[in-house]
């Protein structure tokens, strides 16, 4: 801690030096700092600056994201479902013992005739 | 962890997101939206079909006429007739798996039409769209709707501009084709005179056509040509509309249905076809119907037994009736037989005399099929093990190391426990005509079609040594196993018999007769066998031999063991070794029969040569060929007999030759005896040419 004398010293010398020198945004200054006006509030408010907690919103993020994707797939797989088109899709024909089946079906036959055999 | 931001920054964030939630929910997401369909319908996958029709109906423009071009047009084929599920001919069924997506759920007729009348009406004016148009009038026409054909056809024909000039005359053919097969005559030929008239290259594929178009429609128009129509219903009166109807002449049913013959039409609403103006040939009338049509049904309808000769201005009426495939009652689901008989029963059929009943073997890369019985005259039959095991079948190779052998399960045949068999049944009406059979289509697409499994296993035997030799592909050793047991115990008919078709298998492998020893054992098996199977291959040799009392013999022991129904080919073969004795009365008399027995009519030659010998004329021979003309699928080359006949004749009255006759009959000696040098001796002093020919096609029939 410098002495009131130290002090006393710097001041004049300070304003020795700066006599010339004439400050004239005070009012300025002021006004950015203690507000008044509307418009000058908003704009304190536009740049004022958060201090957020980057793992619980991150988190949060994930979550929303999360239920989302959840929902939207959901979505997709719910549609059509009622409607499946089971007759041809996808499915191989077989022929086996003189008929034509379908492959899948006439592999369910064999199995179901097979576990039916061993039971 | 913090983080600083200011307000301003934290809003530009909030924006940037909001911005791309909105930019992914209206662009990319109905982008993702379209691929995924795409792929779920290429896969095939459950649903993907109306993923796909969604997409189709929610996008616009471009997108839209792209998805319909890539998954509709593309896929389909124009004005095809010939893309049906199951084309049906005279016992065939062939199953098409042609698309370029093979997975790929199928239009329908309605989601085609509401596509493509959209592609039609709003899609770029391209080569596309007149696919699209001659799509959409094929579908039309396959619901009878030939105006909106002919006005979807125009219509594309007016919104293409200039530099499509060749698709214009294309859509205008089309159209004349239309009118043409709808018997608008005028019209069709208006429109044909306007496009010769304005050909600007010659050659080209559509002049061809043009021309072809137009001697199709001289000959429709001409009441002297033939004409061939029908009705296609399903034995519980549904008519079926909508299915390919083919006229396949003697030359094309070798081969695949392609777009390229010339007599392809649809039945109409009730089922009806018409073939007008119809060129001389031999032709079979085979369908197109779609799995939905089939399935559980059958076209009943045997190999060479639905020729349709035509030699102008005959009108031929040829209706189908699909009939229900029969259900199998037992033994299915792979039902395991360890008793002494086996009694086969299956649903009966209205009307039936008869019923054949069918086996398969399995083999290596599918299945052996045979017949078990035939004239079984109730629904259900009692078969001894015995009867099964001696059943002969065609055989198939398998490899063993690097030598290919016959497939031993399949020498074994009924005899083999670890085999699956199958079995079908046929039946018949009283006059032989084929009503319906138990194997088809089971694809329970409209109702439960699938039925039991025709399968069924017999474990009434154990393998012996010899059986596992065979079946480990050392036939030589089963042979000599086979042998020994025999020797052991000459009551073991499976030994004997299996011993029976090594040899005989030796024996055609290495292209040479039987040997005496086999003969032996032949003999015993055929004393034992009460199927008759065993006796034809004694025929066979003793007639190689010419000792014609054994040949007499063996051949009435078959005629009782068949009860006086001998295959036509065996009874053939007799007939020509009676011819060869010179014994021409008996042969003619068998191989009239085989040849009333056999729908090919492979043995009218010999038969036709038997006729001349003893008729002493050439008319009702002439008569005969051109009744019965030999059918052939494969060799073009099978002779017109009907030709050679008159080219006999003709030659007969120019030669003004009173010997003509005995000399042919002095031919026909020398051609019976079947000694080739003679035959070639004789050839070469005749100077008779149709005479000539006539002898070398006879000496050709085997």
């Amino acid at each position: 801690m410098k002495t009131e004398q130290e002090q006393e010293f710097i001041r004049r010398r300070l304003e020795e030096e700066l006599g010339d020198l004439r400050f004239l945004k005070g009012a300025e200054v002021l006004d950015r700092t203690h507000p008044r006006s509307w418009r000058a509030k908003l704009r304190a408010l536009w740049n004022y600056e958060l201090e957020l907690p980057l793992i619980p919103i991150g988190a949060s993020f994930a979550v929303l994201l999360a239920i989302f994707l959840v929902d939207q797939l959901q979505e997709d797989t719910g549609k059509g479902q009622p409607t499946v088109d089971m007759s041809r899709s996808g499915r191989q024909l077989v022929e086996a013992g003189g008929n034509t089946y379908w492959k899948d079906d006439y592999e369910k036959a064999v199995e179901g005739v097979e576990s039916k055999d061993q039971s | 962890m913090k983080v600083k931001i200011k307000v301003k920054h934290l809003f530009a964030l909030a924006v940037a997101l909001c911005a791309s939630f909105v930019l992914l929910q209206l662009i990319v997401m109905p982008r993702i939206e379209v691929a995924m369909a795409k792929k779920h319908f290429e896969q095939g996958t459950a649903g993907g079909k109306n993923e796909l029709l969604r997409v189709m109906d929610t996008s616009s423009g471009d997108d839209k006429w792209e998805l319909i071009r890539r998954y509709m047009i593309e896929n389909g084929s124009d004005m095809s007739l010939t893309r049906f599920d199951v084309i049906a001919g005279d016992g065939t069924f062939e199953s098409s798996t042609v698309t370029s997506l093979p997975d790929a759920p199928r239009w329908t007729g309605e989601e085609r039409i509401k596509y493509l009348e959209a592609y039609v009406e709003g899609g770029p004016a391209d080569g596309y769209l007149v696919r699209a148009s001659k799509q959409l009038a094929f579908e039309y026409l396959l619901l009878s709707r030939t105006e909106d054909a002919i006005r979807a056809l125009e219509r594309t024909e007016q919104r293409l501009t200039g530099g499509y000039d060749n698709q214009k005359r294309e859509l205008k053919f089309a159209r004349a084709k239309i009118y043409a097969d709808a018997e608008q005559f005028e019209t069709a030929e208006r429109l044909l005179t306007e496009l010769s008239e304005k050909q600007n290259r010659k050659g080209t594929y559509l002049n061809d056509n043009i021309v072809k178009l137009q001697t199709r429609i001289m000959e429709q128009r001409d009441d002297t040509k033939s004409s061939v129509s029908g009705t296609i219903k399903r034995s519980d009166g549904k008519p079926m509309a909508g299915i390919g109807v083919y006229l396949r002449s003697s030359r094309d049913v070798y081969h695949s249905l392609i777009e390229g013959e010339p007599y392809q039409t649809s039945t109409d609403s009730e089922g009806n076809y018409a073939f007008k103006g119809v060129a001389p040939g031999s032709y079979v009338v085979y369908i197109g119907l779609n799995f939905e049509q089939i399935d559980g049904w059958t076209r009943p309808a045997n190999y060479n037994e639905e020729w349709i000769d035509l030699r102008g201005g005959e009108h031929l009426t040829r209706d189908i009736t699909l009939q229900r495939l029969i259900q199998l009652r037992s033994p299915v689901d792979q039902q395991v037989i360890t008793g002494k008989t086996v009694t086969f029963e299956w649903e009966p059929v209205e009307g039936a005399a008869t019923y054949t009943l069918n086996g398969t073997f399995p083999v290596e890369n599918g299945t052996v099929g045979h017949q078990i019985k035939d004239h079984i005259e109730s629904n259900s039959i009692e078969l001894s093990l015995e009867e099964l095991y001696s059943v002969e079948s065609g055989y198939s190779y398998k490899k063993f190391g690097d030598k290919d052998i016959p497939d031993p399960s399949n020498l074994l045949g009924y005899a083999d426990p670890s085999s699956r068999f199958s079995w079908s049944v046929e039946a018949y009406d009283a006059d032989g005509k084929l009503l319906t059979r138990s194997n088809g289509y089971r694809l329970n697409l409209n109702e439960q079609t699938m039925g039991p499994l025709p399968f069924f296993y017999l474990k009434e035997r154990t393998l012996t040594g010899a059986d596992r030799l065979l079946l480990e592909g050392r036939m030589d050793e089963a042979l000599v196993e086979y042998k020994a047991a025999y020797e052991r115990d000459e009551q073991d008919e499976h030994s004997l018999r299996m011993m029976v078709k090594l040899l005989r298998i030796n024996a055609t492998d290495a292209k040479r007769p039987l040997d005496a020893a086999s003969v032996t054992y032949l003999e015993k098996l055929a004393s034992v066998d009460d199927t008759g199977n065993a006796i034809f291959p004694l025929i066979e040799y003793y007639g190689s031999v010419e000792d014609w009392s054994r040949v007499d013999r063996y051949y009435s022991m078959l005629n009782k063991a068949r009860q006086g129904r001998v295959e036509s080919y065996s009874q053939a073969q007799y007939g020509k070794m009676l011819l060869k004795q010179g014994r021409v009365q008996e042969g003619e008399a068998q191989l009239r029969q085989a040849q009333e027995n056999d729908p090919s009519n492979r043995f009218i030659g010999p038969y036709l040569a038997s006729v001349i010998y003893l008729s002493g004329t050439l008319d009702t021979a002439e008569e005969l060929a051109r009744q019965y003309p030999e059918r052939s699928y494969y060799d073009k080359d099978n002779p017109d007999w009907s030709d050679l006949v008159q080219g006999l004749k003709e030659e007969n009255q120019n030669s003004n030759d009173d010997s003509y006759f005995s000399k042919l009959k002095e031919a026909l000696r020398v051609c019976f005896g079947g000694e080739q040098t003679e035959i070639e001796d004789w050839t070469a002093e005749s100077e008779y040419l149709a005479m000539k020919a006539f002898i070398k096609a006879l000496s050709k029939v085997d």
